[in-house]
């Protein structure tokens, strides 16, 4: 009796963590991947929808990189405003 | 009679003249002290300057105060110099109005420039740090992001990419490790500035401006090969 319930846990396990379905898959703990140059965790960086080699690039992985780049943009346009009022406060005499 | 208030209408005009010539001239060039300066003239001067420089630090602690992209650290030093130099221009203006003597009033006056470089050195440090943060913090880990992603579709779907779009890839990364050294550190080495070092080197601040250039015209680069990428593979 013991020998099936055994079996029947072990089997059951065996098909969750197929499944994706493991305590591992559901605590959210992101895939090992490379780490990041910029010190992003490397987690958020790499974590694109895989799709089948040669089929085309899902919106969801278009739109993540959009915006990526829309906040980077942002930043950018934020810095040049420090720039300016950098460059402002030098073109005051100063003695 | 006639002669009399004629005599005064000139006299008021040529006052008037005289006023409205030397006002502009006064409010829009550096203060007119020199050696032979009067006590009051440079007293007046002082009072200007110390002014402007008190209006131009508020109006800056304002900015930064909002200002996310700063670290806490960075934003504690930055407000902790503004606030100084805010009470030093106070008092510099009450010790010169104090001043009884030419020679003590031109000394106080000419260390409102040199002894603080409010904005040769204070306020263009503070924005290069925030500039710099933001960069470090916000624009560099975002295109690093976008580039990973980039990166995993080239390794997803390698039909989809042409050469060009792989040289366009590794001219982001290059871009994207380009402005990593040219802006990791920027912040603090622009903190790091004091008036004695500007006062000794005036290229002190502005070789860190170049620095910062180079970084943001970097990332704009590494974004606008991100855009074209994401144009190209959709």
């Amino acid at each position: 009796m013991n020998r099936h319930l055994v079996g029947a846990a072990v089997l059951l396990a065996v098909a969750l963590a197929l499944t994706g379905c493991s305590p591992a898959a559901t605590s959210g703990t992101a895939p090992a991947t490379p780490p990041s140059v910029s010190g992003t965790p490397a987690g958020a960086a790499t974590t694109a929808p895989a799709t089948a080699a040669g089929s085309a690039t899902d919106t969801g992985t278009l739109d993540g990189i959009s915006q990526d780049l829309n906040s980077a943009d942002s930043a950018n346009a934020q810095t040049d405003a420090d720039q300016h009022s950098a460059d402002q406060a030098t073109a005051t005499s100063d003695g | 009679m006639k002669r009399i208030a004629t005599m005064a209408a000139v006299g008021t005009a040529v006052c008037a003249l005289s006023l409205a010539t030397s006002l502009p001239a006064f409010a829009a060039g550096p203060p007119p002290v020199d050696g032979h300066s009067s006590l009051a003239q440079i007293q007046a001067a002082a009072s200007t300057a110390t002014s402007d420089r008190i209006t131009s630090l508020k109006t800056a602690i304002g900015k930064l105060d909002a200002n996310t992209s700063l670290t806490s650290a960075d934003r504690a030093k930055v407000l902790a110099t503004f606030n100084a130099d805010v009470t030093a221009m106070g008092s510099l203006e009450s010790k010169i109005a104090g001043d009884t003597t030419v020679a003590t009033a031109l000394s106080d006056y000419h260390d409102i420039f040199t002894g603080y470089r409010v904005y040769a050195v204070a306020l263009p440090q503070a924005f290069e740090a925030a500039a710099g943060d933001r960069l470090t913090a916000t624009a560099i880990p975002k295109l690093q992001s976008a580039h990973d992603k980039l990166a995993a579709d080239l390794a997803a779907h390698p039909t989809k990419w042409t050469d060009a779009m792989k040289a366009q890839l590794n001219d982001m990364a290059s871009k994207i490790s380009d402005a990593s050294s040219h802006a990791n550190g920027l912040a603090g080495h622009a903190l790091a500035v004091t008036p004695a070092q500007y006062n000794a080197n005036k290229t002190v601040i502005t070789a860190i401006r170049a620095d910062l250039k180079t970084a943001v015209g970097d990332t704009k680069a590494a974004a606008a090969d991100g855009h074209a990428l994401v144009t190209a593979l959709k």
